[in-house]
């Protein structure tokens, strides 16, 4: 076993990376404009079920039609949008496993567009601040609208700045490759004119560590927004500091998650099996185990302070979102998201496998996703969010046909767009693939081959 | 078949795994083998055998037991004097769960360390076929043969490049 | 990054057993001065059984005051050992092997230390039998499941012999190398402690695994073990300690104390056991990124906790906030560890001179240390001293001299526990530093040498 010569990369030169990636890149195939014609479908439908909402309006007794709105928002905010987290954190790290999917994981950063488009309407559909609590404490002029999209738009803006300064050189790689034509153009213009010389590589890894440290530290602000004006502001009598946190964790959990079943799909359906093995899996799976311990551990921070402080407010609030009207949301939940990733995932088997973390991370995706139905749907299902205390407890809404339509376009168009977006920008990072298979050895050891492997600067 | 017991002392790890490849060619069964070293080298540096080990056992006993005691100890104290306290419940869940979480863990890292121990053969009241300078970085090959294959193994390890041959005591 | 001499393994033997197979006179003189403090203090404790809790500055409504603030700084401090060992070991950082025995070791007597605290602190610390320890024939009755005092020596016993069971795994193949250097009584002894230990591949191999299979074990008790601790506050109704956030703030603040307590301990090892071969500027520069990832988190935590503090606007709680912040001493308290904890080391260690100079880091890491002491008290005496809803139960706290005496003892017992630890045992894992030695490479790139580390998988 040990006398078996690892392996150093997806091919064992910068050449054969290249030919390989932009072959795939060139193709448009016809399954791809199916699927697009498919998912522009269930866009279409989306925008439908958007029309029929908007149809009730934004007042008081229509503000819990638009819950399922705002959870989906959530829902992408803490998948989509966060995978470019991983990206950047992995960067920082050096990790050299992260070369393959970085990429891939930045090109998300365009689902920021379906994130602005979907914030709009939420916004709208909240209260007004007066008489309830907020982050805003009532005080700053535009707040939550300007700030919120401030803050979302940021975030956004951030991700495609990163995304554009990593993939220039893969662009320029790309404009020379491709045959003329006005996408070919596109991408010259996009590549801006990259020679590859020192200083310009140069400037590019300091822009590229700095949009990720940033887009790093604009996320959990993000996500801070998202559940202090989503959910948080509109319980009455709920006072849960740890839930900002909470929810960069989950987005954490979600964004290793959605990257897991990403790089399964382009294994699949894509031919990308090269370059997402079973490194990228197994590396990944550890942290996804670790997330899942940590969603139990934040849960339990709020639920055990509630639980034993008694407080009629809090009591409430744990019978609205975990023991009552919410409760079979939050056993999906607590099973997809906790036990069931926690019981495959301990066993090194599984997480030293394909199979294993992307079955455990299509759970935790569904789990998110009824995670955050059970905070938002909930929240937004609150008639009067200016009460002491929660007093009656609004009934469990179902999702109705609007929202489920709402629902299938907003993920459908995140896909679209991570597909449209992955003919323009090639879905695995050239440059840095190369860059690994020069940092990564093989070199026998005394009787067996083991890799060598250095950082890059 | 009486057996012997041959320790080679090497200074270069070159020569030992040289010295492995060759009692490996000439019929030497690995499971008869093995290697002492001050530090650990990458696995199947010496191509020694690998060993086999069910250490995975020994933290889920560990948390089975963790668990049942702690289930024990906070339900039995609850039901045994049963006091409201606080307006929480007579068997709470909440506190329960931390205290048996705890114990679990107590009891998987307990059996976790005595499995390591046990899979280890430690401990060992006999040092037998030892050399002290094991530490100061020389890498010992004890071959454990018939008495018939011993000169043969001492041989080998001579020319190997052995720098002194350790004979176990009749 | 670890491009340095090779030392053979005689010369490493020999530098790291210094101090165990003599006696240094330096040695002798700083364990003399700090048993001194030690037996002042056990003196001052023993003053205080004598006249009674009223010699401390603990009266109503402050009855937790220094020593429950030094428990938690203790068990703060523990945190680095599995934050170093466990996390690092788990994601291979191959520069925590110099750092993980002496954190591991601050740990166990960090936390027996802080065990200490809460007897200390009891008044009658004999009585603590009654409510921890599980029997009930003497007083008809068992300890409390239910209450947070009972879940606290539950956790930290836990994570104590959990600590001790590590550092003797690992401490083992040293143990075999002081059994194969000694003679006479020494030899009988570190042989039956080094359990016959001979180095096969059978032997190594398990020690490998049971590092990171304790490391895994060990890394959830280490995270609910101060979660627990901090429960004593959250799951109270005094205003400001009823916060969901406490238990990962709590855990974020003790990495934070915990990780700069190792840096000065590193850097107070390498002077005076002359350990330069082994601590490099690599490894504090290592630390230092580290910690300025989990200071930049504990801030976020920070935040949390105070704007939530206002989120209700409910009174009390103002009123503590307002005590913590406007009015002296605690305003100054306040701007004194939020300056020292966070305001001056994290922007120093943004500079990369500043990371790799033993001066700069020492200083740093102390004052990190004594923030987050103020960080503590601020959490603690201020909520007691405003806890009731009525004024005239209103009062000050300020520690007598016997209070200040313990805690200047804990410190003065854990650096004696360490010293005296050192003069048995080494403190630099001595097996580790050899094979991390072995798997130091290079691999060149174009006419540049790059370091590089062997990966075995």
């Amino acid at each position: 076993m040990h006398n078996e010569v690892p392996e150093i990369g997806p091919y064992p030169t910068h050449r054969e990376v290249a030919q390989d990636v932009l072959g795939k890149f060139q193709v448009i195939s016809s399954r791809y404009w199916i699927t697009m014609a498919v998912l522009g479908f269930l866009v279409l439908l989306g925008i439908v079920g958007f029309v029929i909402r908007l149809n009730d309006g934004f007042d008081n007794a229509s503000r819990a039609n638009w819950g399922y709105l705002v959870a989906t928002l959530a829902f992408i905010v803490t998948t989509f949008t966060a995978m470019p987290v991983i990206s950047a954190g992995l960067r920082l790290t050096k990790a050299n496993w992260r070369r393959s999917f970085t990429r891939m994981n930045e090109n998300m950063a365009l689902t920021g567009i379906v994130v602005m488009a979907l914030l709009i309407p939420a916004i709208i559909a909240l209260p007004p601040l007066e008489g309830r609590m907020s982050i805003w404490f009532e005080w700053p002029q535009g707040a939550p609208m300007l700030w919120d999209i401030m803050g979302y738009g940021t975030l956004v803006l951030i991700g495609l700045v990163m995304l554009w300064t990593c993939a220039v050189p893969d662009l320029a790689a790309a404009s020379e490759y491709l045959p003329a034509s006005p996408r070919q153009r596109f991408i010259k213009w996009l590549s801006l004119g990259w020679i590859g010389g020192t200083r310009q590589w140069k400037i590019m890894y300091q822009a590229t560590l700095l949009m990720g440290v940033m887009y790093l530290l604009t996320y959990p602000l993000v996500q801070t927004l998202m559940i202090s004006d989503f959910n948080h502001g509109l319980l009455p009598g709920y006072k849960d500091a740890i839930i900002p946190a909470t929810v960069v964790v989950n987005g954490l959990q979600g964004a290793v998650a959605m990257t897991l079943v990403v790089m399964y799909c382009m294994r699949r359906f894509a031919g990308y099996e090269r370059y997402f093995g079973i490194d990228q899996f197994w590396a990944l799976s550890k942290p996804l185990l670790a997330f899942s311990l940590l969603w139990f551990y934040f849960f339990w921070a709020s639920f055990i302070t509630f639980w034993y402080g008694r407080q009629p407010g809090e009591s409430e609030i744990l019978r609205f979102l975990v023991l009552e009207e919410y409760r079979v949301h939050f056993l999906i939940s607590l099973f997809l998201n906790f036990i069931a990733p926690l019981i495959a995932l301990v066993w090194s088997p599984v997480r030293k496998s394909i199979w294993g973390p992307t079955i455990v991370s299509v759970g935790i995706l569904i789990g998110a996703f009824v995670n955050q139905v059970r905070l938002f749907v909930s929240a937004f299902s609150v008639v009067d969010p200016g009460q002491h205390v929660l007093d009656p407890r609004p009934a469990t809404q179902w999702p109705a046909a609007p929202d489920v339509m709402i629902i299938a376009g907003s993920l459908a168009a995140c896909i679209m767009v991570f597909m449209a977006i992955s003919k323009i920008i090639p879905v695995v990072s050239i440059w840095e693939v190369a860059e690994g298979l020069r940092l990564v050895k093989v070199r026998r050891y005394l009787n067996r081959h083991v890799r060598v492997i250095s950082k890059s600067h | 078949m009486a057996n012997k017991k041959l320790l080679g002392l090497f200074q270069d790890p070159e020569q030992v795994a040289g010295a492995m490849t060759q009692l490996h060619d000439k019929g030497f069964p690995p499971e008869d083998i093995d290697i002492y070293s001050g530090s650990p080298y990458p696995e199947g540096s010496f191509s020694e055998h690998e060993p086999e080990t069910r250490l995975y056992m020994f933290p889920l006993i560990g948390a089975l037991v963790g668990f049942a005691l702690g289930l024990l100890w906070t339900a039995g104290t609850q039901i045994s004097y049963p006091l409201v306290t606080g307006g929480k419940p007579l068997l709470s869940i909440p506190p329960m769960t931390i205290i048996m979480y705890e114990n679990t863990m107590l009891g998987a890292i307990i059996f976790t360390v005595l499995g390591v121990l046990f899979e280890s053969r430690l401990p060992r009241k006999n040092m037998g076929l030892y050399d002290t300078r094991i530490t100061e970085g020389y890498i010992g090959i004890i071959v454990d043969c018939p008495i018939e294959q011993a000169a043969e193994a001492e041989s080998l390890l001579k020319k190997a490049g052995a720098e002194e041959i350790k004979k176990e005591e009749e | 990054m670890y491009y340095r001499r090779t030392l053979t393994d005689a010369q490493i033997n020999k530098e790291l057993l210094d101090v165990v197979f003599r006696t240094p006179t330096w040695w002798v003189i700083l364990v003399s001065a700090l048993g001194l403090m030690v037996a002042i203090g056990a003196g001052a404790f023993g003053f205080m059984m004598n006249k009674g809790l009223g010699v401390t500055g603990l009266h109503q409504p402050v009855f937790w005051g220094f020593f429950i603030t030094n428990f938690i700084f203790w068990v703060g401090i523990s945190h680095a050992g599995v934050m170093i060992s466990a996390i690092l070991r788990l994601s291979q950082a191959e520069w925590r092997r110099p750092m993980v025995r002496a954190a591991e070791t601050m740990t166990v007597f960090a936390l027996m230390t802080s065990l200490l605290q809460p007897l200390i602190h009891a008044g009658r610390p004999w009585r603590i039998f009654y409510w921890v320890f599980p029997y009930d024939w003497a007083r008809g009755i068992w300890p409390d499941v239910r209450s947070p005092l009972v879940w606290d020596p539950t956790a930290i016993i836990t994570y104590l012999t959990s600590s001790i069971l590590f550092v003797y795994t690992a401490l083992i193949p040293d143990l075999a190398i002081i059994r194969d250097r000694s003679t006479g009584w020494k030899r009988t002894v570190y042989g039956i402690l080094a359990l016959g230990w001979h180095g096969n591949p059978r032997q190594w191999k398990l020690q490998g695994i049971a590092g990171i299979l304790l490391s895994a074990l060990i890394l959830p008790v280490f995270v609910s073990v101060h979660s627990i601790v901090s429960w004593d506050f959250g799951v109270s109704l005094v205003p400001s300690w009823h916060v969901t956030v406490f238990a990962p703030y709590f855990v974020i603040g003790a990495v934070h104390s915990g990780v700069s307590a190792v840096v000065t301990l590193m850097i107070v090892m390498r002077k005076l056991y002359k350990l330069e071969n082994y601590i490099w500027e690599e490894h504090i520069d290592a630390v230092a990124r580290l910690l300025i990832v989990v200071a930049t988190a504990w801030l976020f935590f920070f935040w949390l906790d105070i704007v939530f503090a206002f989120w209700l606007k409910e009174e009390q709680e103002l009123t503590v906030w307002n005590l913590r912040l406007f009015e002296a001493p605690w305003s100054w308290f306040f701007l004194v560890f939020i300056t020292a904890s966070y305001i001056i080391p994290v922007p120093l260690w943004l500079f990369r001179r500043v990371r790799r100079s033993f001066t700069w880091m020492l200083w740093t890491s102390l004052l990190v240390n004594v923030g987050m002491f103020l960080e503590r008290l601020i959490i603690i005496v201020p909520a007691l001293m405003r806890k009731g809803p009525w004024t005239f139960n209103y009062d000050t706290y300020a520690p007598s001299i016997v209070e200040i005496t313990l805690v200047v003892a804990s410190i003065a017992l854990v650096c004696f526990l360490l010293l005296v630890f050192s003069k048995f045992f080494p403190l630099i894992p001595i097996w580790e530093i050899k094979e991390g030695q072995r798997l130091i490479e290079e691999v060149k790139v174009g006419n540049r040498v790059v370091p590089a580390l062997v990966k075995e998988d």
